[in-house]
This record gives C-alpha cells, structure tokens and sequence, in this order.
C-alpha cells in the first residue's frame, strides 16, 4: 500500500515509517503542512496519515477539509496528540476516517491503517463471510463451522462478524471496544479479553484448526492457518 | 464614576463624567422632579388665576346675554333701563357698559366712548380704561346689535392682575427653590449610587490586579447591589474551585506520577546495566512499554476528571437511554464476572430516559463495576440497578461483597489517587471514584457510599450514583 | 399677557393717544346725583337704616368724596332690591 505519512516529530516519523516499511507498505514522509497537502493532491495514495498540529501554516483539518473539497476520497487516519473528545470530533467531522491519539502502540496503529485501507472492497454488501470452514451468515445471524451449528449470544455475533470481516488483519482492544459497543471509554481491566475468549470457547473448541489468534501486545485476529 | 479617572485631559474627564450611569440617573431625577414641580405650578395657575378669569367672563357672558334679551324686547330704551339698573347695584365698581349707534354715539353704560384699539379678531379683548386719572385693566366683550348698535360688556380686572403677578412671582421663586433641590437631589443620588457600587468596583479592581482572594463586601440589605455583589462572589468562588482542582492535578502529575515514572526508568537503567543477555533485555522493555502505557492512561483518567469537572462538557450534553448504556455495561462486565466465578445481578426499568453524557456515564459505571469484580471474592454476588429516585433524579447503584470502606476512608474515596489500605497491592491508580465524583458533578448529582449489609464483618460497599435526568 | 402689551402700547403713545383710552364716566358727581335720584324714586318705602346710608352717601359726594358716596348710594340700593 502506498502511504503519505505527514508528521513534523522527526522521530515520530523515523518510528512509524520504518514499522509501516516492515509490515510491507511504501511510506512517504514530508514534514510541514504545504507539502502535505500538495503531495496528497497530485499523487495517488492508499492512504494518509496526518498528523494535526504542522508546521507552515496549514494544519492537518485544513489538508483533510481541502482534500474532501477537492473530491478526494482517500482515507485518512489522524494520529496526534490533540486527544480530547470535542478535537476526535472536530477530526472526524472534517473528513478524517480514524483518529489515533499519542502515545500509541505501533501495532494499533498498524491494525487500524490496515482495518482503513481494506474497508472500500468490503463496502459490496455480502450477506455470508467465510473463513475456513466458518461460516457467518448476516441474514439468519447465525454461525456453523464445519455445518455444525454453533450458538451464539448477540454480541458475540457482531464480535465474530467484526473479526472476520477484518480476517487475516489485527483487531485491537479498543477498536472492539468502539466497533462492537459503540464507545468509547478506558476500562481498567482487560474486560474485553474475556469475551474474546468466551467466543473462542465456542467457535474453536472441538475442531482441529483454530481460527481465533491472540497477537501479542496488539489484539486478535482471525484468520484460518497458513 | 469611573473607578481610576485620574488620567490627564480635562475634557475627555468631563467627558466621561457626563457619559457615567450616575449622572445620567442624577439627571433623570433632576428633570422628572423639575417636571413634576411644573406640573404642579400649571395645576395651581390653572386652579387659582385661571379659575378667577373664568369666572369673570362667566358673569360678563351672563351679564351680555341679559342685555341682548333686554334688546330684543325693549331696544334701546329697554337696554339703557338694565344697564342703569346694574350700575345702581354695582357695589364693586367693576363693571363697564357701553351701548353705541351705528355713528358710534353712545347711548346708555359708564364709559366715554368705544375702545380706539384696533379690533381683535373675536369678540373678546384686553383694554385699557382710564378711571379717575388712572388707567386700570379692563376685560371687556363685544357684541354687535342690529342696525348697527353695538353693546359692550366688561370688567375691571385689577384684581385678576394684582393675583396673576403674585401667582407668577411666588411661582418663579418655588421653581428657583425646586431647582435647587432637584440638583441636591441629584447629587446625593449619585453619591448613593456610587457608594454602593464602590465595594463591588473595587474588588473587582483588586482581582484584575491580582490578589484573587477578595471577596464583594455584603452589606445587609440584601438589595439588587448586594445580589450583584453575591453573584460576583459565587463566580470568584468557582473559579477558585477549578483553580485548585488544576493545581490539585499538577501536584498530583508532579507527585505522584513520578514514582512509575522512576520506576520504568529504572527498569531500564538496570537492564542496559546488568541484564545476562538479550531475552531479558527484551523483557525488561516489554514491562517498561507496559509501565508506560499505564502511565499514559493515568494522564488520561487525570485529564478527563478535570474535564468533568470543569463542566465544559455540559455543552455537548444530549439526551440517552440510561438503560441502555447500564445493559451494555453488564454485558460488558457480565463475562468478567462470570469468569472469577461472581454473580451479577441486575435490576432497572425498560427505559431510563436522561440527558447528560453518555460516554462518562458508562465511564463512571465501569469504574463502579471494575472496583466491585476487584474486591468481591469467588462466589460473590455483585448487584447493579438503577431507577427514579425522584422527580428529575436517575440513580445507578453498584453494591459489593468485599471489604468496604471505613467512615474516613469513605470521605476520602474521592480524593486523586487516594487508595484504601486493603487495596493498594491491587491494581489501579486510585482514580476510579474520582471520575464517578466528576461524572456526578457534572451531572447535577453526587456520589454516596455507604455498607452494603451494615454490622456484618465484610460490609462490602454500596455505591449509589445520582444524577440529574434533566440538562 | 395681552393686557400687558395694551398698556405698554398705550404707556408708549403720546399725550394726545392717551387720551384716546376710554374713560369710565361712572365716579362723577353727576352720577351720584343720579344714584340719589333712583333711590329716592325707586325705594320710598325703604327701612330706615338704608336711607341714612343713602343720606351719607349723598353727604359723602357733597364733600367732595365721589367714589365713597356713589359706593354707599349703591348698597343702599342693593340692599333694598334685596329687602324686595
């Protein structure tokens, strides 16, 4: 995936971009504001990380609000250290598709660029996701493996049926936390690890593959072994 | 009544003084006083001259209409016959008749000839009559016959005048007293409006100066002055309040954040010291990158306190289904629960409908839930319920199977980083009911601890959240 | 004051405009005369102490004092319309 990374911390950038570079991504890294917005208007990108206090007079809103002016509908995900509430929303409401406050963990940051860049394919409503020999059905809300039927509580479908529609990608706690509940707040115990493991319970025990995977120190992800 | 107008420039001073609120009520006074005083004085005139004139030509009137009726039946013989008779009875001397012909002769009445001043539109005229070798005032009235006569009814009107001049003297000097006064009033209003106000601008001068201690002085009349004075002290008050509550997150920053800080520092240190070999390097980091992440989370919490309690967050409030984010929370939680082996009881109406906002308290109801699973031991029951306490009130309430809290240490719950003796090896910065306090402020509400099951050994601790459902 | 601007219109003109204003006829002996006339015409059956006024107002402008004659012929009079 090609990437324009506009950050003016200086090690921030050199982080972020030798991870991203790792993972598999092409980065480019400019430093101010004006450049940002010149890039991203004339190249095509997959993606834009912004970050929102810059150098030179254009700040990342105004790179986003320009961009969306422009009809430019390249994802974009706001990494900053504004965290406040009302400035996630200001983020958001300009045209910004996530907002990741700092300090952050590399591996959220990752799983949420990835979680972005694979949304616009999965945008064709389907109504059967298929990992493996699991089968999700959104119609019926039900879930086999192997034709097995398997019973599930509500809200551990929708957690399933937000995996799996991010198989093969990393999904964080607080992704779940904002996805699957619809909020955000800091709980102080790893309260979501139990209801992954609940659903674990139920989708791979009995069967020889397992397809639910804990990734250390970033979050789970479902994906049927290579 | 500006507070400092000691700066140079006469004018822009006389300026300025013309332009304050206390002239201008000075002022009002003033001219309403003048007013009312004038108003009186035309009342007077009206009643005292006015009445005097009216009356005199009533009885010329009068007097005229009988001498035309005499005209009508007798002519001139008949007129000169009434006019006699009037005269003869005229103790007063006041009145004056004249009847000519056509030339202007005069036929019957006591004065010489017709007045040579020029004829007035109208029937009615001031002259002047001589009488004896002075001349005097005359009220007189006109009335043409036919064929020519004309009769001429009057009255002498010394008197009318010698009233009117002592009216109008007397008048003038009152209005020159009224005057006077009206300026003495005017004055001593201002100087009691400025006194009034002066507590109130000079603490206010003091504050913007910087000494924030100062309060408005109250008198006790509790009047507006004294509600303004009250408002401004309230405010000052508030503002104190978010001032301490900013200083109480720096030092508890500067203090208490240190320690994890130090203590990932040290981790650090000692590993580039001492570690044997890379695994435990790599470990060591990994603990330090958690110890971090704890710390970030704690300036979080610490943030969003002083965000709810500054209230800044009121604007954004709107409405929501409290029972909805209390089902979400238990489900949230429920799994927790589960798995160390609690009970979690849950127990509120179909719908909570409140205004406020939802992400705190979901926040301040996870902390509830989170202290509850932390200290009921395997095999405990945790109750979470909620409902209307009152009109315009929503409580959520969280009870436990642990510990409990001391009286002291119940008054302590709420302090930043404030740990209870049985919990300070359990995980946590202590911030927990902290927020749920915010959260409670915010909402127009409180937080209240009490036992659980009172007199038992292990009395747990109830936790009731009140809130107002209204913004 | 429109009485106040005649004679000052009339306190303005000369002597022989002066004498233009009107005169009031009524406190001559003349007219005492005649107010003595009436009553005695007009009142014979008066009571007595209206025709010792009457007496002493005709006293009164012998003297020379017309306006206090004339002033008690008059309330002699008035008085006996009254008694009327």
């Amino acid at each position: 995936m090609q990437i324009l990374l506009v950050e003016d911390d200086a090690e921030v950038a050199r982080f972020v971009q030798k991870g991203l570079q790792e993972a598999g991504h092409i980065v480019e890294h400019v430093a101010n504001g004006r450049d940002g917005l010149f890039l991203a208007a004339v190249e095509p990108f997959h993606l834009l990380v912004l970050d929102r206090m810059l150098p030179g007079g254009v700040d990342g809103l105004r790179i986003v609000e320009t961009l969306r002016s422009q009809g430019n509908k390249t994802p974009v995900l706001f990494l900053t250290a504004l965290g406040a509430v009302d400035e996630r929303v200001k983020g958001l409401k300009a045209g910004g598709d996530d907002y990741l406050v700092k300090p952050f963990a590399f591996a959220e940051l990752l799983a949420r660029i990835e979680a972005l860049a694979r949304r616009p394919a999965m945008e064709v409503p389907a109504t059967k996701l298929t990992v493996a020999d699991l089968e999700v059905d959104l119609l019926s809300r039900t879930v086999t493996r192997g034709g097995k039927r398997i019973e599930v509580q509500p809200r551990e479908f929708r957690l399933l049926e937000h995996l799996v529609r991010h198989a093969g990608q990393v999904v964080t706690r607080t992704m779940l936390l904002e996805k699957v509940w619809d909020y955000h707040f800091d709980p102080q115990t790893n309260v979501i690890d139990v209801h992954v493991s609940r659903l674990r319970q139920k989708v791979d025990r009995g069967f020889d593959v397992p397809l639910i995977h804990t990734v250390r120190n970033a979050g789970y992800m479902i994906r049927a072994d290579a | 009544m500006t507070v400092s107008s000691e700066d140079a420039g006469g004018w822009r001073d006389i300026g300025a003084y013309l332009k304050s609120a206390g002239f201008r009520f000075a002022a009002l006074f003033a001219v309403l006083f003048l007013a009312a005083m004038l108003g009186f004085a035309l009342m007077l005139w009206w009643g005292t001259a006015g009445t005097l004139s009216r009356q005199i030509d009533d009885a010329i009137r009068a007097d005229a209409l009988g001498l035309q009726e005499a005209w009508r039946t007798g002519g001139v013989a008949a007129v000169r016959e009434a006019i006699g008779e009037r005269l003869a009875v005229d103790i007063d001397d006041h009145a004056i008749y004249l009847l000519t012909d056509e030339a202007g002769l005069r036929l019957a009445g006591n004065l010489d000839r017709w007045p040579a001043m020029p004829e007035t539109p109208g029937s009615w005229s001031a002259e002047a009559v001589r009488r004896d070798g002075v001349v005097v005032p005359a009220r007189l009235y006109r009335l043409p016959l036919d064929q020519g006569h004309r009769l001429l009814v009057g009255r002498d009107a010394t008197d009318r005048e010698k009233l009117r001049s002592l009216l109008s003297e007397a008048l003038l000097w009152s209005f020159a007293v009224a005057v006077a006064f009206a300026l003495a009033g005017a004055a001593a209003l201002r100087r009691a409006l400025a006194d009034r106000l002066r507590a109130a601008a000079a603490t206010a001068s003091a504050i913007a100066a910087g000494d924030l201690s100062r309060r408005v002085p109250l008198s006790s009349q509790r009047d507006e002055f004294d509600q303004l004075g009250a408002s401004m002290n309230a405010m000052l008050d508030r503002i104190d309040q978010l001032m301490i509550g900013i200083k109480g997150v720096s030092d508890s920053i500067a203090h208490d954040l240190r320690t994890p800080i130090a203590r990932a520092r040290m981790r650090l240190e000692n590993a580039l010291l001492s570690a044997p070999d890379a695994e435990s390097l790599r470990a060591a980091m990994e603990t330090t990158v958690a110890d971090l992440d704890g710390i970030s989370r704690v300036f979080q919490a610490l943030l969003r306190i002083v965000e709810a309690e500054a209230g800044a967050r009121r604007a954004a409030f709107a409405p929501f289904d409290l029972a909805a984010v209390l089902t979400d929370a238990a489900e949230v939680y429920g799994a927790l629960a589960e798995e160390r082996g609690l009970h979690l009881q849950t127990s509120w109406p179909d719908r909570l409908e409140m205004v406020g906002d939802r992400d705190m308290v979901l926040q301040a109801v996870a902390n509830l839930l989170d202290n509850a699973v932390k200290f009921t031991p395997a095999g405990g029951t945790i109750r979470l319920s909620a409902g209307t306490p009152a009109r315009g009130k929503r409580h959520v309430s969280v009870s436990d199977e642990g510990p409990g809290l001391t009286p002291e240490d119940r008054a302590r719950a709420g302090e930043r980083f404030f740990r209870a003796d049985p919990s300070r090896a359990l995980p946590g910065a202590g911030l927990g009911l902290s927020l749920v306090k915010a959260v409670a402020a915010l909402h127009d509400g409180e937080l209240r601890l009490r036992d659980a099951r009172a007199g038992a050994e292990r009395p747990g601790l109830e936790a009731r959240l009140l809130l107002s459902s209204r913004a | 004051m429109p009485w106040v601007a005649a004679l000052l219109l009339f306190a303005s003109m000369p002597a022989w405009a002066q004498q233009a204003a009107p005169r009031l006829i009524s406190d001559s002996p003349e007219y005492c005369a005649e107010l003595a006339a009436r009553f005695v015409a007009l009142e014979p059956e008066a009571p007595a102490h209206l025709r010792l006024l009457a007496d002493e107002g005709r006293q009164l402008c012998a003297e020379g004092q017309t306006r206090g004659g004339i002033a008690k012929l008059r309330r002699a009079l008035k008085e006996a319309q009254r008694g009327e």
